[in-house]
């Protein structure tokens, strides 16, 4: 029963994480990046926006930028694996799976050990599924189409713009734009870990000074 | 592939490090949590658009797109719509 629940509450993160897992896996084929690699990041990595991320730098950065700008972007997790310190005691499984979709389920619906077990694995699995589609799409129908590479530059977009609307908070997005075009002047070889260092000591000091 | 472990080990750091020492520390960082992302995403989103390898015609293009993509979002405040009708403008403009 617990699990026919998990189905039905999940739902709507399997409309999302299908579509989402399914445009990543055929970018990220599409940039050169190997099936099997692509397949095997959404196992062991199990991050949107990572993913994503990963596919935007293949080939640019440096090992410890890129452990760097992981780390750093997916910072806000660790406080969600806060939240759950109590709840999560020593289940690895459920704390590797705590996406921000699984975290907002769960933080209101308590339902047990159980019901958290199958709402991961049910996310886990979506996700998954729709990398392997997305893979097998692109390597059966053989498409060439000038300009899909935009496909990513709009999700950025919209995830940027969404959070935006939804925090109301001018300042960080204006820090983001000044510390990115002071080192794209300056034509630094790594804007990106430059910028992100740059805008998170910002961020740091404002809070220690202000 | 060593790309995909490093990510992968940053990755799960974030969703473990509060149960093997953060526990303490952790309420200090709280602020980080709003600020942070945000301009991490102008960042990265910033990156994507003004790689140097792309030709000034084609970044036209882009900002354009980038236009249509964000007034379709603020209109219907659907993920993939929005996604889809910027791209499929993008794609009619440079084809």
């Amino acid at each position: 029963m617990k699990f026919i629940k998990a189905l039905k509450d999940t739902f709507p993160i399997f409309v999302s994480y299908f579509t989402l897992s399914f445009s990543f896996a055929i970018v990220a084929v599409k940039i050169g990046i190997n099936s099997y690699l692509v397949i095997l990041m959404s196992i062991i990595i199990y991050s949107g926006s990572l993913q994503f991320l990963l596919i935007g730098i293949y080939k640019k950065l440096s090992l410890i930028d890129i452990f760097i700008a992981s780390f750093l972007l997916n910072f806000r997790q660790l406080f969600y694996s806060l939240t759950f310190l109590d709840r999560y005691k020593n289940q690895f499984y459920k704390i590797f799976a705590l996406t921000d979709e699984t975290f907002a389920i769960l933080t209101h619906k308590n339902n047990g050990r159980k019901y958290e077990l199958y709402v991961s694995v049910l996310n886990h699995f979506y996700w998954l599924f729709g990398t392997v589609c997305g893979v097998i799409f692109v390597n059966y129908v053989d498409f060439e189409l000038k300009g899909l590479d935009f496909v990513l530059v709009s999700l950025f977009v919209v995830i940027l713009l969404e959070n935006i609307l939804r925090k109301k908070k001018p300042f960080p997005f204006l820090l983001g734009i000044f510390s990115y075009f002071i080192f794209y002047t300056l034509n630094v070889p790594n804007i990106l870990i430059f910028s992100i260092l740059f805008s998170f000591s910002i961020i740091l000091a404002r809070h220690k000074y202000a | 592939m060593l790309e995909i472990l490093v990510a992968a080990f940053a990755n799960i750091l974030t969703r473990f490090l509060p149960f093997v020492f953060f526990k303490k520390h952790a309420k200090k960082f709280v602020f980080l949590k709003d600020d942070l992302p945000i301009a991490l995403l102008t960042i990265l989103t910033l990156y994507v658009i003004f790689q140097k390898s792309v030709d000034f015609y084609i970044l036209e293009y882009r900002l354009l797109s980038i236009v249509m993509t964000i007034i379709i979002h603020i209109i219907f405040r659907k993920f993939l719509l929005s996604i889809f009708i910027g791209s499929l403008f993008y794609i009619y403009l440079i084809n």
